[in-house]
């Protein structure tokens, strides 16, 4: 069985505006559960991938609180392995601060770990990629690299900040940044599955040095057409969460029990850390209709078409609808909350009201008088 | 240097009354307020009190409940100064003996206890439904010198005669213990839960275990010697909420309870402000569908919601269907409710299946059980 060291990137992930100012996006709050990066954690998981990394960029303390040990996404303790990747000196040197500068600062991994291959994933989008049939397609076509890469029908719109990928047959030939001028493409989910020897043997190579993050490295190893780099082409779910339009229409998708179950499979759960939180519970005036409601919530509200995430409290007189409420947020007696996204521990005692193009962004702590 | 305390939590009973959610799980194994299991209580009111060390004695179905236990990881029994073990009969050069009662079965494992070297030993219930530390009772145990503390609950006077009664003077020092006492000159119940001092309860065990007429039980055997010997047993009043799931109708109630809209009895109340810890499903968040209407219920995650709910208890990957009705009732895990059933006033077991247009109603005070995954006529 070949050893597969799994990396988890948080960085070169868009920003979401308020959601993302004191936290990564991987750690951003989905669907009242979730953590984003957990769809990459979990992926590793479920693909029996012993030693698992999350490249931090910046806002440890937020990644810190979510994966502690990382644990939750770990099998065999003793046979696998967790850490969090720190640049050191990119955090004092936010120029210096690349995923691939902060591979470089942290290539002990590749000392310690006698591993064959060497997945990538970004926290950002998300997906349910069983990445050994990746590593098979890898092996049988001898590639150096294998990008991911899924054939979308509104590319002028989605995975604008990800690559279109052109291929001659199985071969990777063109890379360029998605323009979103054409809306039937082939965009790369940004993974990468390197064989071990090759990836180090770049991370260190003179001519690799100008080369500030690992899609440039791509990029340029693509444009020299020297190596086998070859796209697999995956069918499932893929959403590339990279604005706050997206992080809202990509939740509120989830009511559609097509997309529902798509994801969620019994075969392939999606780990989170978790608190013990009790039950939801439902007071005597509660109204709920088309709402994913987590543990933890309380509702005597009125609450339609929203996420409501954990220990959020809707109190009787209260209402929400097509609103995102993240943990510990509180909606008041009387507040009515729509098109909205309220970050935690928010209060709402007054109404808040967006529209359905545009909704509004309440900042975590924020008392709406 | 020995453990101060080591908790050995009783969990070998079948739980006969509980008829089908008994059949292929021991009783404290049995789903409760749709996220936790009975045992979770005893086992989180041990974390919640910095017990470190807890033993588990199983004898029924012990396999599943084992599993359940594992090394106590579920309820942070597992640190670097903890021990959780699972203890079930097993074979020694004397031969293979089953437990023959709840002080044979601690009998039975005095050489764990003799390791852990404990000064007291607290013996639980795997079976009681109550949020709490043992502090204070530990506490008092110390402060009175006693040698066994037994909790106690104030039950009404009309009632004290389903119970092991305990009667105890103004200082809380025990004169006496009734058996289900057709006259009961006191209201206070034993709850099953002691303290003992660790060296009066290994000679108590040892003394019973030659005892050939004894039925090794504590509240039979071991409590009576002791008054009799003139030791000094201490009632502890227990405050808050208690109760004993033995029977379908008193798990559905202790289940109603934590819905119920009094101010003191809802679940903030019946936790008192600590948390019972539990399995973790990975499931999804609960859905809540387009036509569905919810009140006065408590729901876990995974449930998917299209139908009427009123007045429940919703665990794990439940799916109500549209049309279906479920009222004052609980509903366990993997539990499907199809297209205009209606459920009222029931109890239904893990992975059950109520059919389509079915009606599983228990009629005014009755509560029924239900568990079926076919159809009858198949």
């Amino acid at each position: 069985m070949s050893k597969i060291l799994g990396i988890v990137n948080l960085y070169d992930s868009p920003s979401l505006g308020g959601l993302t100012k004191n936290r990564t996006l991987g750690s951003t709050s989905f669907l009242g559960r979730y953590a984003l990066m957990d769809f990459a954690l979990s992926n590793f998981t479920n693909s029996h991938i012993d030693e698992i990394n999350v490249l931090v960029k910046d806002n440890f303390r937020s990644v810190a609180k979510h994966v502690g040990t990382l644990k939750t996404w770990v099998n065999n303790t003793k046979i696998g392995r967790q850490n969090l990747l720190i640049n050191e000196k990119g955090i004092k040197d936010p120029k210096y601060n690349s995923d691939l500068n902060a591979l470089r600062e942290n290539d002990w991994i590749f000392y310690d770990s006698n591993f064959d291959y060497v997945v990538i994933a970004p926290a950002h989008i998300l997906s349910n990629i069983d990445f050994n049939e990746v590593i098979d397609f890898h092996k049988k076509n001898n590639a150096e690299v294998t990008i991911v890469y899924k054939e979308i029908e509104d590319a002028d719109k989605a995975f604008l900040t990800s690559n279109i990928v052109t291929l001659d047959g199985n071969q990777i030939i063109g890379y360029t940044k998605n323009t979103g001028k054409v809306a039937k493409a082939n965009v790369s989910l940004r993974t990468y599955i390197l064989s071990a020897e090759t990836f180090v043997k770049w991370l260190r190579h003179r001519d690799y040095r100008d080369a500030t993050s690992l899609r440039m490295l791509i990029e340029t190893i693509i444009e020299e057409k020297e190596e086998i780099i070859t796209g697999y082409k995956y069918d499932g779910y893929a959403r590339c969460v990279d604005s706050f339009e997206h992080f809202v229409e990509y939740s509120f998708e989830f009511f559609d029990p097509e997309i529902a179950d798509s994801v969620f499979k019994s075969e392939w759960p999606i780990y989170t850390c978790t608190r013990n939180t009790r039950p939801a519970i439902y007071g005597p005036k509660s109204s709920v209709k088309n709402c994913f409601v987590a543990n933890g919530a309380k509702i005597d509200g009125k609450v339609e078409n929203s996420v409501i995430s954990r220990y959020v409290e809707v109190e009787a007189g209260a209402s929400v609808k097509n609103s995102i409420i993240l943990t510990k947020g509180v909606i008041k007696k009387g507040a009515h909350v729509e098109n909205a996204v309220v970050d935690k521990y928010a209060i709402i005692e007054n109404d808040v009201i967006g529209t359905q193009d545009e909704h509004v962004y309440v900042p975590q702590g924020k008392k709406v008088r | 240097m020995g453990q101060k305390i080591v908790a050995m939590i009783l969990a070998g009973g079948k739980g006969t009354r509980l008829e089908a959610l008994t059949k292929k799980v021991a009783k404290p194994a049995v789903s409760f307020g749709a996220k936790y299991r009975i045992i979770d209580f005893p086992l989180s009111n041990c974390a919640n009190s910095h017990i470190d060390t807890v033993g588990v004695l199983m004898q029924y179905e012990s396999v599943s409940l084992d599993e359940y236990i594992g090394n106590g990881e579920k309820w942070g029994l597992n640190g670097v100064r903890s021990l959780t073990t699972t203890l079930a009969p097993r074979q020694t050069e004397e031969g293979l003996s089953w437990y023959k009662g709840t002080a044979d079965a601690i009998y039975a494992n005095i050489d764990f206890l003799d390791q852990c070297d404990p000064e007291y030993v607290l013996i639980l219930s795997g079976d009681h439904i109550y949020s709490t530390t043992y502090d204070e009772m530990l506490e008092e145990h110390i402060n009175k010198n006693a040698e066994c503390t037994i909790s106690v609950y104030e039950v009404p006077i009309e009632e004290a005669s389903r119970f092991g009664i305990l009667v105890a003077d103004k200082n809380g020092k025990i004169i006496e213990f009734q058996e289900k006492p057709a006259h009961p000159t006191s209201n206070l119940a034993s709850m099953g839960i002691y303290i003992f001092t660790y060296k009066t309860l290994r000679r108590a065990l040892i003394k019973d275990a030659q005892n050939e007429k004894s039925d090794h039980d504590f509240g039979k055997n071991i409590i009576p010697m002791l008054l009799g010997e003139g030791k000094k047993l201490i009632a502890y009043k227990y405050k808050g909420y208690w109760k004993d799931v033995g029977t379908i109708k008193s798990l559905h109630e202790a289940n109603m309870d934590l819905i119920s809209d009094k101010a003191d009895l809802n679940f903030d109340a019946i936790m008192g402000g600590l948390k019972i810890y539990s399995a973790d499903t990975y499931a999804p968040p609960q859905y809540v569908g387009r036509n569905a209407s919810i009140s006065d219920s408590l729901i876990t995650q995974g449930a998917v919601i299209l139908g009427k709910v009123k007045k429940s208890v919703i665990s794990d990957y439940v799916y109500i269907e549209k049309g279906a009705t479920v009222e004052n009732s609980v509903l366990m895990p993997n539990v499907v409710i199809q297209k205009n059933a209606v459920v009222k006033n029931a109890v239904i077991a893990p992975n059950s299946i109520v059919f389509e247009n079915d009606k599983v109603v228990g009629e005014g005070e009755e509560v029924v059980l239900y568990a079926r995954k076919v159809k009858a006529h198949e």
